[in-house]
């Protein structure tokens, strides 16, 4: 499938002014791709703020440069490879930390990232095989996991609150998600036909 | 590690799963991650390991982000919103409101954003507010614009003209009169700075505060009119019930019924006024009566020039059985009748349609269904048609699917996201069908805010370009050519199904895909019908 975004005219943007519809054509294309722009950086930056961070300084880049965006394109991947730019300048910025990838490293992630793997209908596959593993979950671990995954959320507060130790309940959180995603592989390959 | 092979599941210090959840969660200490980072730099597989990981965090903070929406909307909104519960895999509350206001361009684009209706997120980009819009009369708003059902959140509403009826999540309702501002401070709180409003505070919402320039209105139960003039004064009617006037220059005062008060605008009770004319209940009634009848009679008239349509294959109207109800004959309305595509109704009930008195089709029960039989083969298709969805509650709700899924035919649904998705099948000789799938996801449409409400959906294919237009009340939604398209294939229906899926395909994995919700008017063209085409049909179709 091609991406979701040629439902846009592309008059808006293709003249290139601040009028209002390359206003609208960008917020619209912005809203678009923005969970999939948001996955690509979160495997470049070491937390959920810097993701943010970095997608609200690439959003106003591609805004500042957007007369020069080709409409009969794909905007996410354009959003990505200034995002990318962003992401290195982000690194480049923050202190080594301790969960900063090798240079080395940091370049595959960023390079191989397949914006093709992106697109709709691929998400609502995914989305809908997770919901039907997290439905295969007892009551009490699918709501323990998905608190955990509530913004804000600390995962040794919320051991407390349950009652639990942090560590053996981290490690309850860990063996949930590598059960979901296993689930959701099964899911996947058995879904030759929809 | 070696190039090429999966990840170590199981080594001393957890495996990989466990470095990658610490690494996610901002765990991973210094060992962890020089590991961590050795094995994505020497292995593609554990790179792409590495990706699904991401993406599962994504998804998961997806979902549980719109969970905790749920529960702060149930909380708060108390027992009375009318929105159903939806699946948990409604739209993420978008985070895209922040870029807006700092690429600077909010103010311009406020006017053009279809989101503008949405409401306000809070710094969680959880859903808020305060209030529904519920019905409105010939109403027209400056800045933004109300749609009935739509969630409010605090803010300024300015009426130029019209009558909206504003349902707070205390249960008190106001109708506003215009010209009229009204500033939504909290779901028990509002300030009339003028015009005139009709207040209604049923026992669950006692308390209910209006503020008036000089005033502050207790109300202790049931119904007062309060008008606001230019000047700043103010004058209160007690029809039913008590309320108590706080005004800012004088001493309280307890209206009971059929009392009144007038308080100017720095807060003194004025004595001596004329009875104001307050906002009367037949006033209300009468506009809203008088409105919905013209409203239903421009759909007549569109409704009996369409039926005549010339590229209409079948239009149901899904008018209940008359009495002895021997049989569920759903009509085919379109002219000349064509009584070999009448339908018939299956396990469904009968439920209030979009106009009073009006009825639509639901599909409650599972086994609930409208069966059709459309003979022919089509080169083009448009289908449209008015849908209440009360819940999206499936992997995939049906609005019209054809037995099976034999080449060429068509299916038309509402996906877990809550977008419309259409597809048709084309498979290779010998394959099943599913590979070779043309298939389109609009934006996702059915979400909190559009749930429970009578929606104009349709959708365009054109068989020779392989467009997909798909609209969402007369609104453009998703546009796009299958890459998988070959041009010149004849789209066929046969027996077919709205609202639920006759004859799954042997095995298949979903089989079940009853609609939760109603649908009403069902059109069915062989051509591709114009953008304007389905606005009118919008148009004239809908309401408010």
């Amino acid at each position: 499938m091609t991406g979701d975004d040629t439902d846009l005219t592309p008059q808006g943007a293709a003249s290139g002014d601040d009028g209002p519809d390359a206003h609208a054509l960008f917020v619209r294309l912005l809203l678009a791709h923005e969970s999939r722009v948001r996955g690509f950086i979160r495997g470049l930056v070491p937390t959920w703020n810097d993701v943010d961070e970095v997608l609200q300084q690439a959003s106003l880049v591609a805004w500042q440069k957007f007369a020069a965006f080709d409409p009969h394109t794909d905007f996410g991947r354009w959003l990505m490879v200034i995002a990318r730019f962003e992401a290195l300048k982000h690194r480049r910025r923050a202190a080594r930390g301790p969960r900063c990838f090798s240079h080395e490293t940091w370049e595959l992630l960023a390079s191989e990232a397949d914006p093709a793997s992106h697109d709709g209908n691929r998400i609502a596959r995914r989305r809908a095989a997770l919901e039907e593993c997290l439905a295969g979950l007892a009551e009490h671990r699918r709501q323990a996991l998905l608190e955990a995954h509530m913004p804000g959320v600390r995962i040794g507060a919320l051991a407390r609150r349950l009652g639990q130790r942090e560590q053996a309940f981290y490690k309850t959180i860990q063996r949930l998600r590598a059960t979901l995603l296993d689930c959701m592989r099964r899911r996947l390959s058995a879904e030759a036909t929809t | 590690m070696k190039e090429n092979t999966r990840p170590d599941l199981h080594d001393a210090d957890g495996g990989w799963p466990s470095r990658m959840s610490a690494w996610l969660d901002g765990r991973l200490d210094e060992q962890g991650m020089a590991r961590l980072d050795a094995e994505l730099r020497s292995s593609p597989a554990a790179r792409q390991a590495f990706r699904d990981w991401i993406e599962l965090d994504v998804l998961l903070n997806d979902v549980a982000a719109r969970v905790d929406a749920d529960a702060t909307a149930a909380a708060s909104a108390a027992a009375t919103l009318s929105v159903a519960p939806a699946s948990v895999l409604r739209p993420r509350p978008t985070r895209v409101g922040w870029i807006v206001a700092s690429t600077g361009v909010a103010a311009a684009l406020a006017a053009v954003l279809w989101w503008r209706n949405e409401p306000p997120a809070n710094a969680d980009g959880v859903p808020g507010g305060c209030a529904v819009v519920g019905r409105l009369v010939d109403v027209a708003v400056a800045g933004t614009s109300l749609q009935p059902g739509a969630s409010l959140g605090p803010g300024l509403i300015r009426l130029d003209r019209g009558l909206a009826q504003l349902e707070f999540f205390s249960g008190a309702t106001l109708w506003v009169e215009g010209e009229a501002e009204v500033e939504i401070i909290s779901a028990s709180e509002a300030r009339l700075r003028s015009g005139r409003v009709r207040a209604h505070v049923p026992p669950a919402a006692r308390g209910f505060v209006v503020h008036a320039p000089g005033a502050r209105l207790v109300d202790l139960g049931t119904a007062f009119g309060l008008n606001v003039a230019a000047d700043g004064s103010a004058a209160v009617r007690v029809f039913d019930g008590e309320v108590i006037v706080h005004p800012t220059g004088g001493t309280d005062t307890r209206l009971g019924s059929g009392d009144s008060l007038d308080v100017d605008g720095s807060g003194h009770t004025l004595a001596g006024r004329a009875p104001a004319s307050f906002l009367a209940v037949d006033e209300v009634t009468t506009a809203v009566a008088g409105h919905g009848r013209e409203r239903r009679a421009a759909w007549s008239r569109w409704f009996d020039e369409a039926r005549r349509d010339p590229r209409l294959v079948a239009l149901y109207r899904f008018d209940p059985p008359q009495p002895p109800r021997l049989e569920g004959l759903v009509r085919n309305a379109a002219e000349p009748a064509q009584r070999r595509r009448d339908g018939a109704a299956v396990g469904v009930t009968w439920t209030a349609g979009r106009w009073p008195g009006s009825d639509a089709v639901a599909f409650r029960r599972a086994g609930g269904r409208v069966r059709v039989a459309i003979d022919g083969e089509y080169r083009a298709m448009s289908l449209a048609c008015w849908t209440r969805v009360d819940a999206v509650d499936r992997s995939y709700n049906s609005l019209f699917l054809t037995d099976g899924y034999d080449p060429g035919e068509p299916h038309w649904q509402i996906f877990a996201d809550g977008s419309l998705m259409f597809s048709i099948g084309y498979p290779l000789d010998g394959e099943r069908a599913g590979r070779h799938n043309q298939i389109y996801h609009s934006r996702p449409v059915f979400t909190a805010d559009t749930l429970g409400e009578w929606h104009h959906v349709a959708v365009t294919y054109d068989g020779s370009s392989g467009e997909v237009a798909q609209y969402f009340d007369g609104r453009l939604v998703g546009r796009e050519v299958s890459p998988l398209h070959a041009p010149g294939r004849p789209i066929r229906l046969g027996p077919a199904e709205i609202g639920n899926w006759g004859l799954p395909t042997p095995g298949h994995r979903h089989p079940l895909r009853s609609l939760n919700g109603a649908i009403d008017e069902f059109a069915i063209y062989h051509a591709v019908l114009a953008p304007e085409e389905i606005v009118k049909m919008f148009e004239a179709g809908r309401v408010e």
